[in-house]
């Protein structure tokens, strides 16, 4: 869907989320107030330009009447004192102008720098389960979309709020100054034109919705179709789609016609109001001057102000839906903000490593009824147990979504559990330091995970301060240093998402490398190399035999042939175990395992 | 640009109104400070009285200008004699006066000119210019005595020389009072003279609006209709699309072109139709009202050019940076998206900090750069308003000048200003179009592109009929490469598959499997040999014929918004035998029972709520309840466990024996397709191998390095 959908949104709480804006703002104070007097004061200036600009225009005008009756003519030096007090207003005018979008400019960015990076760190202790509900494209839409146009609309509403305020005001003075019969005469058309907007808008808020709507309907079609393509022509489906393409088409022509002509209708309309006001002054001040109650050069003025007070009260609706749209945008980027993070970490965590950092955990893996699931009404974990020793295989097998991932998941406290506990040495993993338990793990997964930086910089992923030598070790143990060696520029190759010299069995291999450089107690291995071609399948598979050598490891198997030789075999299903044993016993049980063993071979 | 207005074109008759519309719409508008000017210079400044010829006046004051003028018949022709105490109406006035009046005649000629300097000799000798002489003796003098008239005009011209452009003035002075001297209501003149330009004002701002809502609704209209047209023939052109097309565009940019690119050429239409065709004509309009005053012109001119000038620093300055910020917020969602990505691994490395400090890094570079924009762009505004005000001071100065000697008139003045005003917004709206242009034509090209694409796929003109009946299925030396691609992807392909055979295709990725079994639909088109269908190049027959006979199941399952129902039958005729059939041999079976509504359940858009292996299944049931000859698998089975893909194939190869088809499996486990007819080993888009499993085990190397890192050395050695 495309993101204009999302600008008609409305924020569900915009009290709170205004309070939690403002919040932000809070550093700024100063700044702000500096700001606001910057405005006040590059108004003001506004506003009473046209007053005496129109003194001078009183000038001429007496000057020139007095001509004809044989009198003295122009006093050109007084109005031309009037202008060069009028050029220097407005030159300091401008200087305060921009010196307030100069700040105004600065705390907005400030801010919207400060939110992108409350969210990234957000990241980082927001527990695994969030992002299950999540889906990346959302979040990125809230770091960048959503956080530029909360900076872009502060930037320019804070500004356009202050204006219009002192505007307002400022106007409303002058004008009730130079006379409250015309001004009451220019204000009679301000509720005419309020109403007619609101008429307006309210019209056009039903055809824009259903416009929204229809978008979404063609939208959806389209994507459904190209998405479909291959299948729409095998089944020669054409002409349906576009059958329904045309009716959809149909709707939204008709109902974007409406939308867009009600929403540009709005301005001539209330414009055309306006000029009814503006025609009322020119005739009431007309008569006022001949009735010698008024100047000339006050009728300009006046004219002037009646358009100044027009504008914010026109920008009124505008400034509302920009509130509204930014609003909306920081709830979205507050929810990311509030949410629920990760439990705190144990008051007095085990120590896993000594004085010298030489590490005191041997690789004990326990697990005690373990129970649990993503969503804590769905149990897909019920009961759970089971005991590793340190620097044995086990591996885990099962069908799809038997759960086989969950358990790695669990044991590195990627998320938490909803019953029993996981010990390693005989500590419950939840009275370790989450960085402590982590560090013990190597980790290679199915889906590699490699950063735009340098293959050289990407291995040494899995220990910081590794040396170069370090790397190519780990590399050469990998089998991935001749691959990389053969490449353009070696290790400092870049690796980014389009890298298009590595494959994605190549970069497997660089996942095993990292977990060779991180030497780690306990390895986690989910072994799929299905759309990896045969010769780096064989490369991968005897790297991670390699890696295995001496450390407690789980592998989660997804081809059986390659476990046979694991210590443990663990059979899932529906999270919970079916079968435990080795290859030849299991295969004797003729069970579940048996059953999925054999199901392989046969046609 | 060209392309676009070919589809503006069947509109151009309501394009031409919405021209004119317009056109009328500025006049009207920008006559608006013409009348304001009216009001402040005729009604407030000359109290209401227009010009210098006198609707009435005294038959005694008449004399007198008869003195001066020397076209009395003309005069005295155009007004009416009326005796004293006798009722007229003059200007809606009831008017009774003691002497005889000399009233104007309603149809008259201009006697401004002519009347002009006898006004000013007349009112200057009654304002006692000539002092110590009764003045009705003095008219008395002039009227016997030529030469003395003569040296009173000298003398006058004298007193009024260098204020010949203020006679008019002084001329309506006169005319003033003589309405007050017959006894005429001045206010009321005054009062009804501004009330006749107020109301023609408000009639004329009436149809302006009027014109500008016309206006709207017909642009709104022309723009929303050949959005509609263009979207239409996007979609249609896509319809016809063959998979080179697809690919060479990408699904994604297709979506974007269809939809967002086509709003943004909605807008530009809209746009164009109302603002661009406005702005100019506002300008121009306005320039031409105040080239009435040629000696201030250059004021405007300037001050264009230095709008001009600071747009072009911004434009110089700002542009770049703009496309700066483009690529570091790529940048910037690029580190985000790896974090996310990779949060599992940065978590278990415990390198979150890390991650942080390279968030940071990208996140200060771009809030640099932004506000550096930020505050560059910021200056524009306050400078734009700057030197609006800096102009009026000056058109103020300048203008007094020209007021001075009469040139100009007040109320011109301040009409001037809004003049001025108006260009320099026409102005400023034009400049940003012109920015804002070649960035919406990057939608319409983007779009055009696709409309404009030729196929690659044709029918014939004259196509072969396939029989119902199904028959052999033959590649004949088939070779294939990617339109513009170098390197073959198939090459040499030759084999034949018979009804009832079952012929499955594997070797490793990029070995062209999923290439190979597409030539088949005609999803592509063999770029060497042939391939025939009962006998016939399937080039030579119609898509659509073939494709009827062929039932199809993608490598990515793909559903579609609707119930299974829908989604099974799509768009076709399925009996209930037909679906039931095609439900159970899927497996599909327990989907439906699953869920509360069985078969009219619900599918989301991409059939996000039903799980992979779901997907698979109904999409394999898609294909099975077409009743086709062909049925062709692209490694459709990877989302099923064992179990089920075994059972699955097992009451499969029961159906094709009973319907006589022909099956086509690509597949990844050899385990799979151990059982077909004949299996095809392909590498690097050749042929390894053709034969059975147990055949291929022995005779080809491929086959067994494929084998060897699926099955164990017993199930090897048992085969």
């Amino acid at each position: 869907m495309p993101r204009n959908t999302k600008l008609a949104s409305k924020p569900k709480n915009f009290k709170k989320t205004m309070i939690d804006l403002i919040k932000y703002l809070r550093p700024y104070y100063f700044r702000i107030i500096l700001a606001l007097v910057l405005v006040i004061g590059s108004t003001i200036i506004a506003i009473i330009g046209p007053k005496i600009l129109g003194q001078a225009t009183t000038l001429l005008f007496e000057g020139i009447v007095s001509k004809y009756q044989g009198g003295s003519g122009i006093d050109f030096n007084a109005i031309l004192n009037i202008l060069l007090t009028m050029l220097c207003l407005y030159v300091t005018s401008l200087l305060l102008g921009y010196v307030a979008n100069w700040v105004v400019a600065g705390v907005s960015n400030r801010i919207s720098y400060s939110l992108r990076r409350d969210i990234s760190q957000k990241i980082d202790r927001l527990p695994l389960k969030f992002f299950d509900k999540q889906t990346h494209g959302e979040i990125l839409s809230r770091v960048t979309n959503d956080v530029d146009n909360i900076s872009q609309n502060l930037n320019s509403s804070i500004q356009q709020i202050l204006t219009s305020i002192v505007t307002v005001v400022g106007v409303l003075w002058m004008m009730i100054s130079i006379s409250l019969k015309l001004t009451l005469m220019a204000l009679i058309v301000v509720p005419l034109s309020g109403v007619a907007a609101a008429f307006i808008v309210k019209h056009s808020q039903k055809y824009f919705h259903r416009q929204q709507a229809y978008l979404g309907h063609v939208n959806g079609h389209i994507e459904e179709m190209y998405a479909g393509h291959l299948i729409v022509k095998t089944f020669n489906y054409e002409d349906k789609a576009i059958a329904d393409f045309d009716k959809l088409n149909n709707e939204l022509y008709e109902s974007a016609h409406k939308s867009q002509f009600l929403s540009m209708v709005m301005q001539p309309i209330v414009g055309f109001i306006g000029n009814i006001g503006y025609v009322g002054v020119c005739l009431l001040g007309g008569f006022e001057v001949i009735a010698g109650n008024i100047t000339i050069g006050n009728i300009q003025a006046f004219i002037q102000y009646v358009r100044q007070l027009n504008q914010p009260i026109t920008q009124v609706a505008q400034i509302m839906n920009i509130i509204q749209s930014m609003a909306a945008a920081a709830e979205r980027v507050f929810e990311i903000l509030d949410e629920e993070e990760i439990e705190a970490e144990a008051k007095d965590p085990v120590k896993v490593y000594d004085d010298e950092g030489k590490c005191l955990i041997e690789g004990n893996v326990t697990f005690e009824n373990v129970r649990f699931g993503y969503d804590p009404d769905d149990i897909i974990i019920k009961s759970f147990s089971m005991y590793v020793a340190p620097g044995k295989q086990v591996a885990i097998v099962g069908p799809t979504g038997a759960g086989k991932t969950t358990l790695v998941k669990l044991l590195m406290r990627f998320y938490e559990l909803n019953g029993g506990a996981i010990y390693i040495d005989g500590h419950d993993i939840k009275d370790m330091r989450r960085s402590d338990l982590r560090s013990l793990f190597g980790m290679v997964l199915q889906d590699t995970w490699l950063y735009s930086g340098s293959i050289k910089d990407n291995i040494r992923y899995g220990k910081r301060d590794a040396s170069d030598e370090e790397v190519y070790e780990a590399a050469k143990l990998a089998h991935v240093d001749h691959f990389v060696k053969t490449l353009e520029n070696g290790y400092d190759t870049l690796v980014d998402e389009e890298t298009s010299g590595i494959s994605s069995g190549q970069k497997q291999l660089l996942t095993i490398a990292r977990a060779f450089l991180k030497n780690p107690k306990i390895l986690i291995l989910d072994e799929a190399t299905s759309s990896v071609d045969t010769r780096t399948e064989q490369l991968i598979q005897s790297g991670m035999e390699e890696l295995m050598k001496g450390r407690t490891s789980f592998v989660i198997a997804h081809r059986l042939s390659t476990i046979k030789n694991s210590d443990l075999i663990i059979v899932l299903d529906k999270g919970d175990i079916v079968e435990v044993g080795n290859h030849q016993e299991l295969l004797a049980k003729n069970g579940f395992y048996a059953r999925l063993y054999n199901s392989q071979f046969e046609g | 640009m060209k392309k676009l207005l070919h589809y503006i074109k069947p509109y151009w008759f309501w394009v031409i109104i919405v021209i004119g519309l317009t056109f009328a719409q500025v006049q009207f508008e920008l006559a608006l400070p013409d009348y304001m000017s009216d009001i402040v210079t005729n009604g407030i400044q000359y109290g209401g009285v227009k010009d210098n010829t006198p609707l009435a006046l005294r038959a005694k004051e008449m004399e007198h200008l008869l003195i001066f003028s020397e076209e009395d018949e003309k005069i005295l022709n155009n007004y009416t004699l009326i005796k004293a105490d006798k009722e007229v109406y003059v200007s809606n006035q009831l008017v009774r006066f003691d002497e005889d009046i000399y009233v104007l005649n309603s149809e008259h000629d201009d006697l401004n000119e002519i009347l002009l300097r006898p006004i000013v000799y007349v009112s200057l000798i009654d304002s006692g210019m000539i002092p110590d002489i009764d003045k009705d003796q003095l008219y008395d003098l002039l009227e016997m005595n030529d030469s003395l008239l003569k040296e009173v005009k000298t003398e006058i011209d004298e007193m009024i020389k260098g204020y010949e452009d203020n006679l008019e003035g002084t001329a309506i002075l006169f005319v003033q009072n003589e309405y007050k001297a017959i006894g005429m209501n001045t206010t009321t003149i005054q009062t009804n003279y501004i009330l006749h330009v107020g109301l023609v004002m408000l009639g004329v701002s009436l149809l302006s609006v009027l014109c500008q809502i016309s206006s709207t609704y017909l642009s709104t209209k022309i723009a929303a209709k050949v959005a509609a047209k263009i979207r239409g023939d996007v979609f249609r052109r896509v319809e016809t699309f063959s998979s080179a097309e697809m690919s060479h565009f990408s699904t994604s940019s297709l979506i974007t072109r269809t939809t967002n690119d086509i709003t943004q050429i909605q807008m530009l239409t809209q746009m164009c139709l109302r603002i661009v065709l406005m702005a100019p004509m506002m300008g121009i309009t306005s320039i031409f009202k105040v080239m009435r005053y040629p000696n201030l012109i250059w004021l405007l001119l300037t001050a264009m050019a230095l709008i001009a000038l600071v747009m072009i620093l911004m434009l110089v300055v700002a542009m770049p940076r703009f496309k700066i910020i483009q690529s570091l917020i790529d940048k910037l969602n690029n580190v985000m998206r790896e974090l996310l990505d990779g949060m599992l691994v940065i978590r278990a490395f415990n390198s979150e900090k890390a991650e942080e400090k390279r968030f940071d890094d990208s996140n200060k570079t771009l809030s640099k750069t932004l506000l550096f924009v930020d505050r560059s762009m910021g200056i524009m505004m306050p400078f734009m308003t700057f030197l609006m005000n800096v102009l009026t001071i000056a058109i103020i100065w300048f203008a007094a000048h020209e007021i001075d000697i009469n040139a100009m008139q007040v109320g011109d003045l301040m009409a001037f200003i809004q003049y001025t005003m108006h260009v320099m917004m026409s102005f400023m709206i034009v400049a940003m179009i012109w920015v804002m242009i070649p960035r919406t034509l990057v939608s319409a090209k983007r779009v055009f592109e696709v409309i404009d694409t030729k196929d690659i796929i044709t029918d014939k003109d004259e196509v072969k009929m396939l029989p119902l009946e199904n028959g052999d299925l033959v590649f004949d030396d088939v070779s294939f490469r990617y339109p513009g691609a170098e390197d073959a992807v198939l090459e040499h392909i030759s084999f034949k598959a018979s009804p009832k055979e079952v012929v499955a295709f594997i070797g490793s990725t990029g070995s062209g499997k999923s290439t190979l079994i597409k030539l088949i639909p005609r999803l592509y088109d063999v770029s060497e040999g042939a391939i025939t269908y009962s006998g016939i190049d399937i080039r030579d027959v119609a898509q659509k014929d073939l494709r009827e006979h062929i039932g199809y199941v993608p490598q990515k399952a793909v559903l579609f918004s609707g119930d299974i129902e829908s989604n099974i039958k799509f768009g076709r005729e399925v009996d209930n035998k037909t679906l039931n059939e095609a439900i159970d041999i899927s497996q599909s079976r327990n989907i439906i029972n699953e869920k509360d509504e069985g078969l009219s359940s619900k599918i989301t858009q991409g059939g996000s709520n039903v799980s992979g292996g779901q997907k698979q299944r109904l999409s394999i049931a898609r294909a099975l309840a077409k009743d086709a000859n062909i049925y062709i698998f692209d490694d459709s089975f990877s989302a099923l466990d064992y179990a089920t893909d075994k059972k699955l194939r097992a009451e499969l190869s029961e159906m094709i024996k009973k319907k006589n088809a022909t099956v086509f499996i690509v597949a990844q486990r050899i385990s799979t397709i151990k059982n077909a007819d004949k299996i095809i080993v392909l590498d690097s888009g050749k042929m390894a191998g053709i034969g059975r499993h147990e055949e291929l085990l022995k005779t080809c190397e491929v086959y067994q390095e494929i084998a060897r890192s699926q099955l164990s050395e017993e199930e090897l050695a048992n085969a």
